[in-house]
């Protein structure tokens, strides 16, 4: 089944148009990697998906029901969980505060059962921190839990927000740029976990995970398939050895002066990535 | 036996000090003897005196500033139309009360409705950020000051209503500054208890979550609009019983108590006292209406001064009078625990 279909989704800024007529239609328990260089419309994509922005026109469905006018708070709801590019955390709460949030949507959230603090109430506040410690120790963050989230390592950070995405079990899964600030362990270590949280199974169903990486390691290793935009439009798709010697790919990479990371818009990065996993049209 | 002072070989005093730093009460033990000294303070002054009166308007103003609390300190939301609340709340009492004879516990009630209402009223603007929301609700205050001054018919202009009947609730009369005391504590008690209580709720965790990041909060599924709207109601209804009080309080009822300067000193008073605090909010109101008090001679400059004293702690003092006794306990704390 498809969890998640754009249909021709269109998103235009002031005479900039940063999402092109996109089609993408992502299986349950894939895991696709969203490629392209800076300024291609990647994070714009995500915003749409995620509803932090309303598209300007096109569709979006999501478990097969149309969501494109649906707010951001009910998309989440639904089990649409997401990180962002540029960390966000609640920097004046303890870890294990910032995951518990994201339980938000399941907790009994009536201004009553607060005020008359109900035991149901105080029964579920223990089930978010129950979880949220299970969540912490998951991603690999064991016994940070009481410490301000604001007052870890920046890789460490992402991994908080990656808990605080995936403790509510979101079947879908957004992550923007993961990787970035990242060292080469925390990257090792980010890959095992995302195909960790894909092999999970909620109610019987493998966690989708829409992913944005710089890094082609990361990339090509855990993706299934890619999808490739550039100005907006999306250019190619294919599992990720189909990719690498995409002519259209490599041409946009190479057209890409603007690319910052080493190892992103370069088409060196992109080369080495392919020569490493041995080449060979395996998909054609 | 040894005496119980010590838990644990620590002092009480120490306990208490470090839970309340680290936010472990819901209610702290310093809030408890606030509250306890609050209620036997009258026994120490002269029942007839100034100064009873003096804290009975201070304390109704606790009530206004309590709510802009939520509103300012815990949502983020810059509200400069709070008086409008406030307005409200006093002329529905103003007029229920005096021309239609409406015992004063069901005004009380319309009060507090109608600062809710106008919470509503001020909903539509909800939307709009920061400078944006800042300036529409001082909008919204000015248009309640010229509705307040200029429905003659229903206000009485600018001349205000007068000779309003005094607060009578089972059969008491709160005339008296002292029996008015007895009726306005309970209330900043309640507000401040139901307060806390929220704080600690998943919505107080909201509001909190917010304020330090809106993206990260929509993203866990948390809706802002409502949230925000929810402050407002909160803290709106909050000013509009404060109107209701002050109309009995004073017996009289004009439209400058309810004008945009207001709204500024109460921004003033939690800027000075603390943003984000509910201590914080009862230490400048004290502090402000002391001011005013006692530098009455300076009363043309009043917003003057105002501005500077909001430019001052801005700058230097940015958490308020709260934070700097805060950061004052929290260093004693740390020099304790080091030796
Ligand atoms: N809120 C916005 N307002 C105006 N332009 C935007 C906004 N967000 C993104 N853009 C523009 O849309 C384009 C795509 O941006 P983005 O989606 O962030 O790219 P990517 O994540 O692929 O690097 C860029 O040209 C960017 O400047
Ligand atoms: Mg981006």
């Amino acid at each position: 089944m498809g969890v998640l279909t754009t249909r021709q989704v269109v998103k235009r800024f002031a005479g900039l148009v940063a999402v092109d007529h996109v089609d993408l239609e992502v299986q349950e328990g894939e895991v696709r990697g969203i490629v392209g260089p800076n300024g291609a419309g990647k994070t714009t994509l995500f915003n749409l998906i995620s509803g932090f922005y309303p598209v300007t026109s096109g569709r979006i469905e999501f478990l097969g029901k149309d969501i494109t006018t649906t707010s951001a708070h009910r998309r989440a709801g639904l089990g649409i969980g997401r990180t962002f590019q540029a960390t966000q955390l609640f920097s004046e709460m303890t870890v294990l505060e910032n995951v518990a949030t994201g339980r938000h949507t399941s907790t009994r959230n009536g201004a009553w059962a607060a005020v008359l603090r109900s035991r149901a109430f105080r029964r579920s506040l223990q089930r978010d921190r129950e979880l949220a410690e299970e969540i912490i120790d998951f991603v690999g963050l064991r016994g940070t839990g009481s410490l301000l989230a604001s007052s870890l390592p920046y890789g460490q950070q992402r991994l908080v927000e990656i808990a605080r995405a995936i403790v509510n079990q979101p079947q879908l899964l957004l992550l923007d740029e993961p990787a970035a600030g990242m060292n080469l362990h925390e990257i090792e270590a980010l890959n095992e976990l995302i195909r960790k949280i894909n092999e999970t199974r909620i109610n019987g169903t493998r966690v989708t995970i829409l992913v944005v990486e710089h890094n082609m390691r990361v990339i090509m290793n855990i993706s299934h398939r890619i999808s490739v935009l550039d100005f907006g439009e999306k250019i190619a798709e294919g599992p990720p050895k189909e990719i690498q010697q995409n002519e259209r790919v490599i041409a946009a990479y190479l057209g890409s002066t603007t690319g910052g990371n080493a190892s992103l818009g370069s088409s060196t990065g992109l080369a080495a990535a392919g020569g490493s996993s041995g080449g060979g049209r395996a998909g054609a | 036996m040894r005496p119980r002072f010590t838990y644990g070989g620590e002092l009480f005093l120490w306990r208490w000090l470090r839970l309340t730093m680290a936010n472990r009460y819901v209610i702290s033990p310093f809030a408890i003897i606030t509250m306890l000294a609050a209620l036997l303070l009258p026994l120490l002054l002269d029942p007839f005196g100034f100064l009873i009166l003096f804290l009975d308007n201070i304390l109704v103003f606790v009530l206004l500033t309590l709510g802009l609390q939520l509103i300012l300190g815990y949502a983020g939301i810059l509200n400069l139309g709070h008086a409008a609340f406030f307005g409200l709340g006093a002329y529905t009492s103003a007029i229920l009360t005096k021309t239609l004879g409406v015992p004063f516990p069901l005004a009380f009630l319309a009060s507090t409705l109608m600062g809710l209402l106008g919470g509503l009223l001020m909903c539509p603007i909800i939307r709009l950020r920061d400078v944006y929301f800042a300036m529409a609700s001082f909008a919204f205050g000015i248009v309640a000051y010229v509705v307040f001054s200029e429905w003659r018919e229903l206000t009485n202009g600018h001349i205000g209503i007068r000779a309003i009947p005094p607060a009578r609730l089972a059969g008491i009369d709160f005339t008296s500054s002292l029996n008015f005391y007895y009726l306005v504590l309970p209330c900043v008690i309640v507000l401040y208890l139901v307060f806390r209580l929220l704080l600690i709720s998943p919505f107080g965790t909201s509001l909190n979550a917010i304020r330090q990041s809106e993206l990260a909060a929509r993203s866990v599924g948390m809706h802002l609009a409502a949230i925000k709207v929810k402050t407002i109601l909160i803290g709106a209804a909050a000013a509009g019983a404060a109107g209701s009080l002050i109309t009995h309080l004073q017996g009289f009822v004009s439209p400058e108590l309810f004008n945009w300067p207001q709204s500024i000193t109460l921004v003033t008073m939690m800027v000075i006292g603390g943003i984000g605090s509910f201590p914080g909010a009862i230490i400048g109101t004290f502090a402000i209406q002391f001011m005013s008090e006692y530098l009455r001679f300076l009363v043309e400059y009043k917003m003057l001064i105002y501005g500077g004293v909001l430019v001052f702690f801005m700058i230097f003092l940015p958490k308020g009078i709260a934070g700097v006794v805060r950061a004052l306990v929290v260093a004693a704390l740390e020099r304790r625990s080091a030796r």
